[in-house]
C-alpha cells in the first residue's frame, strides 16, 4: 500500500476524530503514545502573595509623559543608527552629543563637554547640548510624582524617573513645583524605573535641586549609566534593587523584571501599591515586560487587600515583542479578567490601544490633554490621579 | 567573547539565570529586523504564570515552536525544542496518529502558548534538546543539540479504522506511525539561535563538531508494550558549538556518554552544509553580520486601494499604530486627488509621509513612485511603505510599476478596502471600484457593523465571484493586525505576474477616473458654521456628490471638528490632534461643477 493512500486514510480519520475521540479511544484502537522522554520534573511557580503593608491612598502627578514629540523623528535617528539593539549612548542623542552625527558619539565624548556645568549650570549646557547633539529638540522625557499617604495620615513623596530633556524636563518641574518639594527635600527618594534615554537621561534636573536624594535603580544598569548618575552630582544613597520584589515603605514595592528592552537597556522595576479596602495599585515608567506578565506576576508575589487589581499607571506596553500570533492582539480584551477600577495611561501606550481602552468599556480616567499631551484619553501632562 | 553582549544582568550560573539567558535571546531577537530577515524568525511569546514555556514562529513553517527548561545538572541546562505542527499542514502525517488527533482539539493552538502546563502536550512533539553552558570565568559558551535524522514508531499490528465495520487499516500492520524528519524541523530553530548569538556577540564558533550515532526505532504491539527494532534511517544527529575559549572537548564528551557516536568529518556533506550557516561564516566580516548591514534592507511595499470613504485612513491609523507599539516604522506615500493632504491631518501619529503631486498616482504616475520609495529611504528608512492610492485609483494601472520597483522594495500586497454598506450600489455604478476588488490580494470587508447577516453575505458573495484568490477579512474601522495581512498574501507576486499579463490583454479597456467622470472641488470656508444647518445641508446634499472631508468650525465652540460624508451618511468628529489653522471642506463626485456646490458659509 502506498504511503499516499493512508496519508488520505489518515486525514479523514482526524476529520472525524474532531468529534469526540480522546485518549482512551486511542488505547482501545491499539494506538499508543510513545515518549521518548524520561519523566522530568517541572516545578510549580507557587502564589507567594507576600505581604507588603497597606497605605491608605496613592496620589500620582504626571509631571511628563511626552518622551519625545515626534515619533517620526524618532524612529528616524533609530533606523539611522542601525535598528533597536543599538546602544543608547551612541545615538549622539542629547545630552550627550559630541557634534559628530547621528550613531558616532559615545558617552565619555559626550559627557566631556557638559559634565563640568552639571548639575547647576543646566541652561548653559543645553546650549552645548543643543549645538551638538542630534534632534535634540526633540527630547522631552518622563517623571511623575508619587505621593502616599500611610494608615496614619503622614504623607511621603516619591519621584519616579527623570526625563531627558534639561530644559523640557526643568520647566516641567517648576509647572508642577517639583523643583521645590526636591530643595525643600520634601522628596524621599528618586526611582529610576530603568536606563533609557526619555527616563534617566535627564537626571542632572533631579540632581540641580537635590543632589543628595536617594536614588533607586534596577539591576542592569551598564557601566555608562552609573558613571552618568555620578557625573549628574549625585552625592546621595545609590540602591540597586535586585531581580524580583523590593520594599521600599509599608505598602508601596518595586518588582524588577530581568527584560531586555530596546537601545540596548536591560530590565525595568514597576511600582505596586497597596491600597486600604480597594486592592493593588501599579505603577510602570513603560511596562516594557509586557502588561500580561506586569500583571500576572503582581498577583504571583504579592498579598493585596479584597484580592482586586485595582488600578493601573504609566505607559503600558501590551506586548513589546512580537507574537507569533495576531489573533492574541485581543491582550486588550483579555485586561477584562482582571477587573481594574482605575485606568490612567499614556506616554508609550499608543493611543489607538488607550481609545480601544475607552470603547472596551474600562474605567480610563480623561486627562486634559494640556502642555502639549496628545489626547484626552492620555492622562496628560500636569493631570493627576487619586487612588483610594 | 563577552557574555555581557548577550546577558546584560548579572549571570549567576543558577538555573534561573540561565533560564533567563536564553529568554533573553530570544526577546531580543524579536527586536532586530535583520536578524529576523536572515532566519525567518516571526516573533515569540512568553508564557510566564505558574509556569515557564516560551513559543516561536519561523518563516515556511505553519507550526510553532516550542522551548520549555527541564533540567539543571552540574551547571549544564536541558532544554527540550518543540514542534507543535499547525492542524492542517501535511507535516502531519509525519507525526504519530495519537499527536496527530490532539492537533484537532478546538483548544490546541490555545494550549500551544501554555503547553508547559499540559504533560499531553509536552510529553509529545518533542524534536530535540538543547544543553546549554555558560561559563562567566572563562566568558565562554557551549551548546549541543542532539536529535534525530527521522524518529520513527512502527504499529506492529497496525491500526484499524474504529469506524469502519470492516477491516480497515488506518496503519498497515508493520506499518509507520511516526515517521518525523526532527533534523529537518530543528534547523531553524538551531540556525535562530546560533545567528543570534554570532550577530550579537560578533563572534563565531571556536570550537564546532558534528557528531552521528545509531538509534533503534520503536515498535508498538496491540496491548503497548514497545520495543526496538533496527532501522537504518532512525540515526541520531549531535552538534556541539563553541564560542569563546572553555573546555567543550570535556562538556561535549559528557554529553556523548552512552552514546556510540562517530565524528561527522568536515568534508562530509552534512557537515558542509552547516558550515553554510550564517553563524558559522568567518570568512565575511563580521561587521557584516552586524547592524550596518541595514543598508541592504528592503521595505515591504503595501498598496492600499479603496473607494472614497472606504476607511482606507483608518486602516492606516491602526496599521502604523500597530507597527509602533512594535518599534517599527512606516513611511507613506500618499496622494489625495485634489491636494489637500487632508488624511495627513486626520492621523494622530506622525509618520513620513511623501505626497506626490499632481492629482492620481495611478494617471500620472511614471517616476514618480520611486522617486517617493527613494525620498523615504534615503531619509527614514521605513520597515514597511505604504502607498495610499486616491480612492478613485484603479490599482491595475499601477502593476507594471509596482513591478519596475522590485529591486527596491519586496512587495507584499494590494489591500482593498471596502465599504460594505455602499458595496452593492458603487459596483453597479463604478468600474474603477470593480477593478480595485479584482487587483486585491486581500480584501477588507469594512464597516460590518453597520450591516445585517444577510448583507454581508451578499457583499462577500460579489467580492468571491470578482476575485476568487484575494483573502477577505472582515474589519470594524478598519482594526486589523498587520500580520494578517502577511500571513495571507505569500502567493502574492505570481498574483501581480497574472494580473500584469491579463492587463495587458485588456489595454484597450482600461478605466481611469477621469473616464468616469469623477473629480473634486476644494471649498475654502471663511466664517464659523451653524451647527444645525449644516447637518440640513450635508442631509440634502445631491446624490452625485458622495464624499465630504474636512474641517469645521461651529458658532460658540472653541474646538475643531472633522467632517466626514460617505453617500449621504456623515459624522462629526471632535479633533483631538493639534488644530488647524485652514478650516475647508473638500467635495468628491461625478460630474462637479463649482458652482453647483452651493458653500455653507453662504446659507
Amino acid at each position: 500500500m502506498s504511503t499516499e493512500n493512508e496519508n488520505v486514510k489518515r486525514r479523514d480519520f482526524l476529520k472525524g476524530a474532531v468529534t469526540g475521540l480522546g485518549f482512551g479511544t486511542l488505547a482501545t484502537m491499539g494506538v499508543f503514545s510513545y515518549s521518548p522522554m524520561r519523566s522530568f520534573f517541572l516545578p510549580e511557580v507557587e502564589r507567594k502573595m507576600t505581604d507588603f503593608g497597606t497605605c491608605k491612598s496613592i496620589k500620582i502627578t504626571n509631571i511628563s509623559e511626552t518622551s519625545w514629540f515626534d515619533n517620526a523623528t524618532l524612529m528616524g535617528d533609530m533606523k539611522g543608527a542601525g535598528g533597536l539593539l543599538v546602544n543608547q549612548y551612541v545615538y549622539n542623542w542629547p545630552p550627550f552629543g559630541d557634534g559628530t552625527g547621528l550613531a558616532k558619539g559615545s558617552y565619555e565624548k559626550g559627557i566631556a563637554k557638559i559634565k563640568h556645568l552639571l548639575p547647576n549650570k543646566l541652561e548653559e549646557a543645553w546650549k552645548i547640548v543643543e549645538a551638538n547633539s542630534v534632534n535634540p529638540q526633540n527630547a522631552g522625557g518622563f517623571a511623575a510624582l508619587i505621593e502616599i499617604e500611610r494608615l496614619d495620615g503622614v504623607k511621603k513623596k516619591y519621584l519616579l524617573d527623570s526625563g531627558w530633556s534639561y530644559d523640557w524636563m526643568d520647566k516641567s518641574f517648576q509647572r508642577e513645583g517639583i523643583d521645590k518639594m526636591l530643595a525643600n527635600g520634601e522628596i524621599e527618594a528618586l526611582i529610576l524605573s530603568h536606563e533609557h534615554f526619555d527616563h534617566f537621561f535627564g537626571l542632572p534636573v533631579t540632581m540641580k535641586y537635590a543632589p543628595n536624594i536617594k536614588i533607586i535603580i534596577p539591576e542592569g544598569f551598564y557601566k555608562e549609566g552609573l558613571q552618568y548618575i555620578k557625573d549628574s552630582g549625585h552625592k546621595g544613597e545609590l540602591m540597586v534593587h535586585k531581580t524580583g520584589k523590593n520594599d521600599i515603605e509599608p505598602g508601596l514595592c518595586a518588582i524588577v523584571f530581568d527584560v531586555p528592552i530596546i537601545c540596548r537597556v536591560f530590565g525595568e522595576q514597576s511600582l505596586f501599591a497597596n491600597v486600604q479596602g480597594k486592592g493593588l495599585v501599579s505603577i510602570s515608567g513603560c511596562c516594557h515586560q509586557g502588561i500580561i506578565q506586569f500583571i500576572s506576576t503582581a498577583k504571583k508575589e504579592l498579598k493585596y487587600d479584597n484580592d482586586q487589581m485595582y488600578g493601573m499607571y504609566g505607559g503600558l506596553h501590551i506586548s513589546p515583542f512580537d507574537d507569533w500570533d495576531p489573533k492574541y492582539d485581543d491582550l486588550v480584551i483579555g485586561l477584562k479578567k482582571w477587573d481594574f477600577k482605575s485606568i490612567g495611561c499614556n506616554h508609550c501606550t499608543g493611543l489607538l490601544t488607550a481609545r480601544k481602552f475607552v470603547a472596551a468599556g474600562y474605567p480610563v480616567v480623561q486627562g486634559t490633554a494640556r502642555n502639549r499631551s496628545k489626547s484626552k484619553v492620555y492622562l496628560g501632562n500636569g493631570d493627576t490621579i487619586t487612588f483610594g | 567573547m563577552n557574555i555581557e553582549t548577550l546577558y546584560p544582568a548579572a549571570f549567576n550560573g543558577t538555573p534561573e539565570s540561565l533560564n533567563a539567558f536564553l529568554r533573553t535571546l530570544l526577546i531580543r531577537g524579536t527586536y532586530d529586523t535583520i536578524l529576523k530577515k536572515i532566519t525567518g524568525y516571526k516573533g515569540m511569546y512568553l508564557y510566564q504564570q505558574s509556569k515557564e514555556c516560551w513559543t516561536v514562529k519561523f518563516d515556511n513553517f505553519a507550526g510553532i515552536f516550542g522551548i520549555l527548561f527541564v533540567a539543571f545538572h552540574e551547571d549544564i541546562g536541558t532544554f527540550h525544542l518543540y514542534y507543535f505542527p499547525s492542524p492542517n499542514e501535511s507535516m502531519l502525517d509525519k507525526f504519530s496518529l495519537a499527536e496527530a488527533i490532539m492537533t484537532q482539539e478546538e483548544t490546541y493552538l490555545e494550549k500551544v502558548r501554555e503547553f508547559a502546563l499540559h504533560p499531553a502536550l509536552f510529553r509529545q512533539f518533542h524534536i530535540a534538546t538543547l544543553r546549554l553552558h555558560v561559563s562567566v570565568q572563562n566568558q565562554s559558551l557551549w551548546l549541543f543539540y542532539e536529535t534525530h535524522i527521522r524518529e520513527r514508531v512502527y504499529a506492529k499490528e497496525g491500526v484499524l479504522d474504529p469506524r469502519s465495520e470492516e477491516k480497515v487499516y488506518l496503519i498497515e500492520p508493520e506499518g509507520l506511525d511516526k515517521d518525523l524528519p526532527s533534523f529537518r524541523l530543528l534547523l531553524p530553530l538551531m540556525n535562530f539561535l546560533n545567528t543570534a548569538i554570532t550577530r550579537m556577540s560578533l563572534c563565531t564558533p571556536s570550537y564546532f563538531k558534528l557528531f552521528k550515532a545509531s538509534q533503534a526505532s520503536v515498535a508498538y504491539d496491540t496491548l503497548g508494550h514497545f520495543s526496538d527494532v533496527k532501522d537504518g534511517a532512525s540515526a541520531k544527529i549531535l552538534i556541539a558549538l563553541g564560542y569563546g575559549e572553555g573546555d567543550f572537548v570535556a562538556l561535549t564528551e559528557r554529553a556523548l556518554m552512552g552514546h556510540h557516536a562517530e565524528v561527522v568529518h568536515e568534508a562530509m556533506s552534512l557537515n558542509c552544509f552547516l558550515q553554510k550557516a550564517p553563524w558559522y561564516d568567518i570568512s565575511d566580516d563580521i561587521k557584516q553580520l552586524s547592524t550596518h548591514a541595514f543598508a541592504q534592507h528592503k521595505p515591504k511595499f503595501i498598496v492600499v486601494t479603496g473607494f472614497l470613504g472606504s476607511g482606507k485612513t483608518n486602516f492606516l491609523q491602526n496599521y502604523i499604530e500597530y507597527e509602533t507599539e512594535k518599534n517599527r516604522f512606516v513611511g507613506i506615500i500618499q496622494n489625495e486627488i485634489g491636494k489637500t493632504g487632508l488624511d495627513g491631518k486626520l492621523l494622530d501619529y506622525s509618520y513620513s509621509l511623501v505626497e506626490l503631486d499632481e492629482g492620481c498616482v495611478c494617471c500620472s504616475l511614471a517616476g514618480q513612485l520611486r522617486m517617493g520609495v527613494n525620498t523615504l529611504m534615503q531619509t527614514i528608512t521605513p520597515d514597511t511603505i505604504i502607498l495610499e492610492t486616491t480612492g478613485v485609483a484603479n490599482p491595475f494601472n499601477l502593476l507594471s510599476e509596482l513591478h519596475e520597483l522590485e529591486d527596491i522594495v519586496d512587495f507584499e500586497a494590494i489591500v482593498t478596502v471596502v465599504d460594505g454598506v455602499n458595496a452593492l450600489y458603487l459596483y453597479d455604478e463604478f468600474r474603477v471600484f470593480r477593478d480595485q476588488i479584482r487587483a486585491a490580494d486581500v480584501i477588507l470587508l469594512n464597516k460590518i457593523d453597520q450591516m445585517s447577516e444577510s448583507q454581508i453575505d451578499s457583499v462577500k458573495a460579489m467580492l468571491e465571484q470578482n476575485n476568487r484568490c484575494a483573502k477577505i477579512v472582515t474589519t470594524i474601522q478598519c482594526d486589523i493586525h498587520p500580520n494578517l495581512l502577511h500571513n495571507s498574501i505569500i502567493a502574492s507576486t505570481s498574483q501581480i505576474a497574472s494580473l500584469i499579463s491579463e492587463e495587458e490583454k485588456n489595454q484597450a479597456t482600461k478605466s481611469t477616473h477621469v473616464q468616469d467622470g469623477i473629480s473634486s472641488i476644494k471649498i475654502p470656508l471663511v466664517s464659523f458654521l451653524n451647527r444645525e444647518k449644516f447637518r440640513v445641508y450635508l442631509g440634502k446634499l445631491p446624490k452625485n456628490i458622495f464624499r465630504v472631508k474636512g474641517i469645521v468650525t461651529f458658532e460658540e465652540d472653541d474646538n475643531q471638528y472633522v467632517v466626514q460624508y460617505v453617500n449621504g451618511v456623515f459624522e462629526l468628529i471632535e479633533q483631538q490632534s493639534e488644530q488647524c489653522t485652514e478650516t475647508f471642506l473638500v467635495y468628491i463626485g461625478k460630474n462637479l461643477e463649482k458652482n453647483f456646490v452651493q458653500n455653507p458659509c453662504s446659507m
